[in-house]
């Protein structure tokens, strides 16, 4: 489904060019979870980008679903990021302005649905994390768990085939950070391949796999 | 998605009130500038109320001659050359002959008034659309036995007459007693201007009956707006065949019959004369200079708005996470700065209104009436899209372009 054929990527500066990953080889199955470990600014998080096309390699190839993306235009890539990808992010990057369920039908504003089928798929994602309750309010008027839930209805609501979340638990305490483990659990139960970033060992053992980043390089 | 856009706009410009108003302000100035700007040219150009035929009436004010050594004499038309040679033409359904508006001085209750007098025959009432106040306009009959009969607009007949009744009294008017038989309303177009009008046949000498230069112009009439052009070249063709009273001297005689863009345009053309009148480039220039005026307020705007989509970039990276192209996210950011146009647009319609209410109450130009019409209220909305994307797509085209992981941090 995903694979990383020897993927660097650097960032450069006005004199400085950093090394984020170096020659990286990953692959993951369909409905696989994993987890990505390793310490802060050893490369996690670009590793997830690259994954989900936020980013793009300076060396190497990255393959989703059997296709090379190279060359790929900025059509092409909103395409498939609409498609193929959900993202939750550590913040959750909700948009303060609009209220929960229009925030969850944000994916869907990017394909042809009709405004009734994009309130009813947001509804059900909504009713997944338990917010049904929560649809007409804004995201500034919930608690932190319930912002993330509130990602998560945003991320599962056009049914991607890959969930791919960047420590979806680091602002949230335990009880909240269980509550959103427990729903992408269930969520690779049910067929939707997960990347997870995180720093908890205990949440990362739940996952099928963990793949450990060290200095930009993935290590055994 | 234009719901979602819409109010999403909404707030952004709620929650920045103060951006929002200085948006604003840079909006219905420009605007309110262009709009009375817009008001007069159109009322101008393309005039309305009394002379609301003019897309099927051209004129023509003079006719120029040329002789040998370069030779070249403009004029305006004499009475012998409209009767001769212009009021048998085929294509035109009325020709009327009108002076131009002089200033005469009128002697009543003991005071004297300046006021502008123009000598017309009864065609010019069929040509232009007078609304009567009060009695009627003079015939073919009144012109053809030389009645002393006079038209006054209702401007006068205030001045005039303390109790507004005008009919039946007599003007003396260049040692004549003029009988006024109608009042029309005031006009202030170029053919409707003036206080009074008596009939040509009551000139004091006739001699001008008999002259191809003189002070008349003529207003010609089609059936329908179709029919225009082939006035125009019939109008042409005839002044291929004037003699002058010195064909010796005077070999060529040209004349157009314009609308009234054309004589405007004619006035900037370096031939006087040529078949075009120059009046699509004289548009495009008012365009160019209309939109030159816009883009400075809209480069400012550009900034303001550089400034505002750059809190929100955040926001931008979430939406091309989520599957925004870049020309959807332009798309957005345009509809919200469009919108904010309108919204603006509507306050400088108002504005407009008001300024252009003053202007005719000041009466800085006798007698004006130009008020925000429809096809100012068309024009405004044209010239605020363009507003709205000349001022919004630069900034919009530039924050589309962000990397999403560099937006996503809030590195915009």
């Amino acid at each position: 489904m995903i694979e990383l054929d020897n993927v660097s990527k650097t960032y450069q500066t006005d004199k400085v060019e950093t090394i984020a990953l170096s020659e990286v080889n990953l692959h993951v199955k369909r409905a696989e979870f994993i987890s990505i470990m390793g310490p802060s600014g050893c490369g996690k998080s670009t590793l997830l980008n690259l994954i989900g096309l936020l980013d793009k390699p300076n060396q190497g190839r990255v393959t989703i679903n059997g296709e090379t993306l190279q060359s790929w235009g900025d059509k092409d890539l909103a395409k498939l990021r609409n498609r193929t990808f959900g993202y939750i992010f550590q913040s959750f990057h909700l948009i303060n302005d609009l209220r929960v369920i229009d925030n969850v039908e944000l994916p869907l504003l990017y394909r042809k649905t009709s405004s009734r089928e994009r309130r009813q798929l947001a509804t059900e994602a909504l009713a997944k994390v338990g917010l049904s309750a929560r649809m007409d309010h804004y995201p500034n008027q919930l608690s932190g768990g319930q912002q993330q839930r509130v990602a998560i209805a945003r991320a599962i609501v056009g049914r991607p085939h890959i969930l791919l979340a960047d420590e979806p638990t680091g602002n949230l305490d335990s009880h909240m950070g269980s509550e959103v483990m427990d729903i992408l659990l269930k969520l690779n139960q049910e067929g939707t391949t997960v990347v997870m970033v995180t720093h908890d060992e205990r949440q990362a053992k739940q996952a099928g796999r963990i793949v450990r980043v060290f200095d930009g390089q993935l290590v055994a | 998605m234009l719901k979602n856009y819409l109010r999403i706009a909404m707030k952004v410009y709620w929650r920045r009130k103060m951006f929002t108003a200085i948006n604003l302000s840079c909006i219905v100035l420009t605007l309110t500038v262009l709009l009375v700007v817009t008001a007069i040219l159109e009322t101008t150009l393309y005039p309305s109320g009394v002379e609301h035929r003019s897309d099927r009436f051209l004129h023509i004010d003079y006719f120029t001659k040329y002789g040998s050594n370069n030779d070249e004499w403009s004029n305006g038309l004499g009475y012998k050359l409209i009767d001769q040679y212009i009021r048998p033409m085929k294509t035109a359904e009325r020709v009327a002959a009108v002076t131009s508006a002089h200033a005469v001085a009128v002697y009543q209750n003991d005071s004297v008034e300046q006021l502008s007098i123009r000598y017309a025959d009864a065609e010019y009432w069929n040509i232009l659309d007078f609304k009567i106040l009060a009695g009627r306009v003079f015939t073919l009959e009144d012109v053809e036995q030389g009645h002393f009969v006079v038209v006054i607009n209702a401007s006068t007949a205030k001045k005039l007459f303390k109790d507004g009744m005008a009919l039946g009294k007599k003007i003396n008017i260049r040692s004549h007693q003029y009988e006024v038989i109608g009042v029309v309303e005031d006009g202030f177009h170029s053919y409707s201007s003036g206080d009074l009008w008596v009939a040509s046949s009551t000139i004091p000498s006739s001699d001008y009956r008999n002259q191809l230069m003189g002070d008349f112009s003529v207003l010609m009439m089609a059936k329908e707006t179709s029919g225009v052009a082939a006035m125009k070249k019939e109008i042409r063709d005839i002044a291929k065949t004037i003699r002058q009273d010195d064909p010796a001297k005077w070999h060529t005689t040209k004349m157009n019959a314009d609308s009234t863009l054309d004589s405007y345009a004619r006035g900037f053309a370096s031939d006087s004369q040529a078949e075009e009148s120059g009046a699509s480039e004289m548009l495009m220039w008012i365009a160019v200079l209309m939109f030159g005026f816009m883009l400075l307020p809209a480069l400012n705007l550009v900034n303001l708005n550089i400034g505002r989509m750059m809190e929100r970039s955040s926001e931008i990276g979430v939406r091309k996470a989520f599957g925004a192209s870049r020309l959807s996210l332009v798309w957005q950011f345009l509809v919200e700065n469009v919108i904010l146009s309108l919204f603006g647009c509507v306050i400088a319609l108002i504005f407009t209104q008001i300024f252009l209410i003053w202007l005719c109450q000041t009466n800085v130009i006798p007698h004006l009436k130009v008020e925000v019409n429809s096809t100012v209220l068309i024009y405004g909305i044209v010239i605020t899209i363009i507003f709205g994307l000349v001022s919004g797509v630069l900034p919009a085209w530039r924050m589309s372009k962000l990397d999403p992981v560099f937006a996503l941090k809030g590195n915009a």
